[in-house]
C-alpha cells in the first residue's frame, strides 16, 4: 500500500477475565507479519492491579524478545490510588515502558473524576501518551475523555476506537476542539469517516490501530486501504503520526 | 456466489456525505466481488426507492420492505408482497420505550412477518432497545418466523446474540460491524455455521472491509463459503 513503516497503536497480550479473547506474543507478532505491520503498541488485556499481578512482567518478557516490533504501555487501574502510581513509575521509569492504557469502562472510572487525575498528571509529567478505549460504555464516552483533554492540555490523549461506529462522528468533532486528542481507527467501522477526519482535525492526530484480537488487523488495514485519502495521509495514518506521538 | 445480507440505498456517515444510491452500491459490491445483495430500510419512505432498485437491477439486488408496527398491516399485505417482490422485513429498529414490552410493541410486524413467511431483521448491538436477548422473547412467541440479528449484537453484545441463537433455532446472526475473530469463530462452534450470514451494512461500512473479516477469521472454506453466501440463499430461497 505504501512504502512507510506501519504501525499498529492498539493491541492486547494475555488473556481476559474469563477467557473469551487471548492473544500470545507468538501469535500477535504472526499477525503482524500476515498483515506487514512493523510494530505495535501492546497492553495487557488486564488492569493492574488486579487479577494478575505479574501482567506488566508479562509484557516486559515479551518486548524483550520483540524490542523492534513492540512497544509496551502499562495497563493502570486509578481506584487504587498510589498502588497503581508507583506501578506507572515502576513500568515508565525503571522498565521503559512507553505510555499507559487506561481503560474506563474495565476500570468503572469517570475520566475527569479528580481520583483519576493523580495518575494522569503522572503520565503527562513523563510525556507519554494514553490510550483510553472508547464506545458502548457509560463510562468512555468521547465527550468524558474530553473534559479531561480541556483540564490537563499538556496530556496527549489517544481515543481508542475514536468513539467506534456509535461514537465516532462525535469524536472527530472533540478532537477538532482539542489539540491535544489522537484519533485512533480500530472498532470505528466505517472507512468512509477517515476523509471527514483529515477535514476536520490536524492530519497529525489520526492513529492506524486494530485492537487485536478485538479485531482482525488485516481487516483493520483494508479499512484505511479503501478510504478515499490520499497515499501521504494513508501513511501519517498508518505510521508517521505515531511515530512522532512516540518520539520515535 | 457471494451474498451480502445487509446493505442500505441511504445514509450517510456524516452530514453531507453523498454516496448512497444504487450506483454507488454496485460499485462497492463489485470492488468486494458481492454478486448480489440484500437492500432493507430504516423507514416506510425507504420501500419505493428499494423495490425499484431491485426491479432494475433484479441479478444483484434483494429488497426487504420495512413497516413501523402502527403501519404494518397497511404496508405488508399478500398483494404488496407479490407486487414489490419482498423477501423480508427490516432492518427494525425496536423503539419500544420503557413502558411497553418489544415483543408486544413489534407484534403486528411480527404477525405480517408470519403470515407472509417473511423473515426479519433487527437491528442489535447499542444501547437498550437493540441488546440482543431483547429478540428472544419475540423469537420465543414466534418460533415460525426467521429472525435476523444485525451486527451480531456488535463486539459489546456479541455473547448474548450468542446466547440468543443458541437457545432459538429461528435466530440467525449477520455479521455486519461485529469485529472479532473468536467470537465469529464462537458462533460457528456453538451454533453451528448455517445461521450465521455475512453483511456489511454498506453505506455504512465497507462490503470488503468486512468481507476481510470473515475471511481472516479461519474457519475453513466450506464454512466460510456458507457464511458469505450459501446460508442467505438458503434461508431467503433464492
Amino acid at each position: 500500500m505504501v512504502d512507510e513503516l506501519v504501525l499498529d497503536f492498539h493491541t492486547y497480550l494475555g488473556q481476559d477475565a474469563h477467557g473469551d479473547h487471548s492473544q500470545t506474543v507468538d501469535e500477535l507478532i504472526a499477525t503482524m507479519d500476515a498483515c506487514h505491520i512493523n510494530q505495535a503498541v501492546v497492553a495487557p488485556f488486564l488492569d493492574f492491579p488486579g487479577p494478575d499481578p505479574q501482567v506488566h512482567r508479562a509484557l516486559y518478557e515479551s518486548w524483550h524478545r520483540f524490542p523492534e516490533r513492540l512497544i509496551p504501555f502499562a495497563r493502570l487501574d486509578p481506584r487504587y490510588g498510589r498502588q497503581a502510581l508507583e506501578e506507572l513509575v515502576f513500568t515508565v521509569d525503571n522498565l521503559g515502558f512507553k505510555g499507559l492504557l487506561f481503560d474506563p469502562a474495565s476500570t468503572r472510572s469517570l475520566p475527569y473524576h479528580p481520583k483519576v487525575l493523580s495518575l494522569m498528571q503522572a503520565a503527562a509529567e513523563r510525556e507519554i501518551p494514553v490510550l483510553i478505549p472508547t464506545g458502548n460504555a457509560y463510562v468512555g464516552l468521547p465527550e468524558q475523555v474530553a473534559v479531561l483533554a480541556a483540564r490537563m492540555p499538556s496530556l496527549k490523549i489517544v481515543l481508542g476506537h475514536m468513539g467506534t461506529a456509535a461514537h465516532a462522528l462525535r469524536a472527530i468533532h472533540l478532537a477538532s476542539r482539542y489539540d491535544n486528542l489522537y484519533l485512533e481507527t480500530s472498532l470505528q467501522q466505517s472507512p468512509f469517516r477517515l476523509p471527514l477526519c483529515f477535514q476536520v482535525v490536524d492530519e497529525r492526530r489520526v492513529l492506524f490501530g486494530s485492537a487485536a484480537p478485538y479485531s482482525h488487523p488485516c481487516a483493520e488495514l483494508v479499512k484505511i486501504q479503501v478510504a478515499e485519502i490520499s497515499p501521504r495521509e494513508k501513511a501519517m495514518i498508518l505510521g508517521i503520526n505515531a511515530r512522532a506521538l512516540l518520539g520515535l | 456466489m457471494i451474498v451480502d445480507a445487509h446493505v442500505h440505498l441511504r445514509g450517510d456517515v456524516y452530514p453531507g456525505d453523498r454516496r448512497a444510491g444504487v450506483q454507488a452500491l454496485l460499485q462497492a459490491m463489485d470492488q468486494a466481488e458481492i454478486s448480489r445483495a440484500v437492500t432493507v430500510g430504516l423507514e416506510p419512505e425507504d420501500n419505493s426507492t428499494i423495490v425499484k432498485a431491485a426491479e432494475d437491477h433484479p441479478s444483484r439486488l434483494i429488497p426487504f420492505i420495512i413497516a413501523t408496527p402502527e403501519e404494518a398491516t397497511g404496508i405488508i399485505s399478500e398483494r404488496s408482497v407479490v407486487e414489490t417482490g419482498a423477501r423480508g422485513i427490516g432492518e427494525v429498529y425496536v423503539r419500544c420505550g420503557p413502558s411497553q414490552l418489544p415483543e408486544a410493541h413489534l407484534r403486528p410486524v411480527l404477525e405480517s412477518a408470519r403470515e407472509y413467511a417473511l423473515p426479519v431483521m433487527i437491528h442489535t448491538g447499542d444501547f437498550s432497545y437493540s441488546a440482543p436477548l431483547l429478540v428472544a422473547d419475540m423469537a420465543r412467541a414466534f418460533p415460525d418466523v426467521a429472525f435476523i440479528l444485525a451486527h451480531m449484537g456488535s463486539i459489546a453484545f456479541v455473547l448474548d446474540a450468542i446466547e440468543a441463537a443458541k437457545t432459538f433455532s429461528n435466530i440467525y446472526l449477520e455479521t455486519s460491524g461485529m469485529t472479532s475473530p473468536s467470537m465469529l469463530r464462537r458462533a460457528v462452534a456453538e451454533c453451528g455455521p448455517r445461521r450465521i450470514l455475512f453483511g456489511s451494512d454498506y453505506p455504512y461500512w465497507h462490503p470488503l472491509v468486512e468481507r476481510t473479516r470473515i475471511e481472516a477469521a479461519r474457519l475453513g472454506p466450506g464454512v466460510t463459503k456458507m457464511i458469505l453466501g450459501e446460508n442467505i440463499v438458503c434461508l431467503l430461497d433464492l
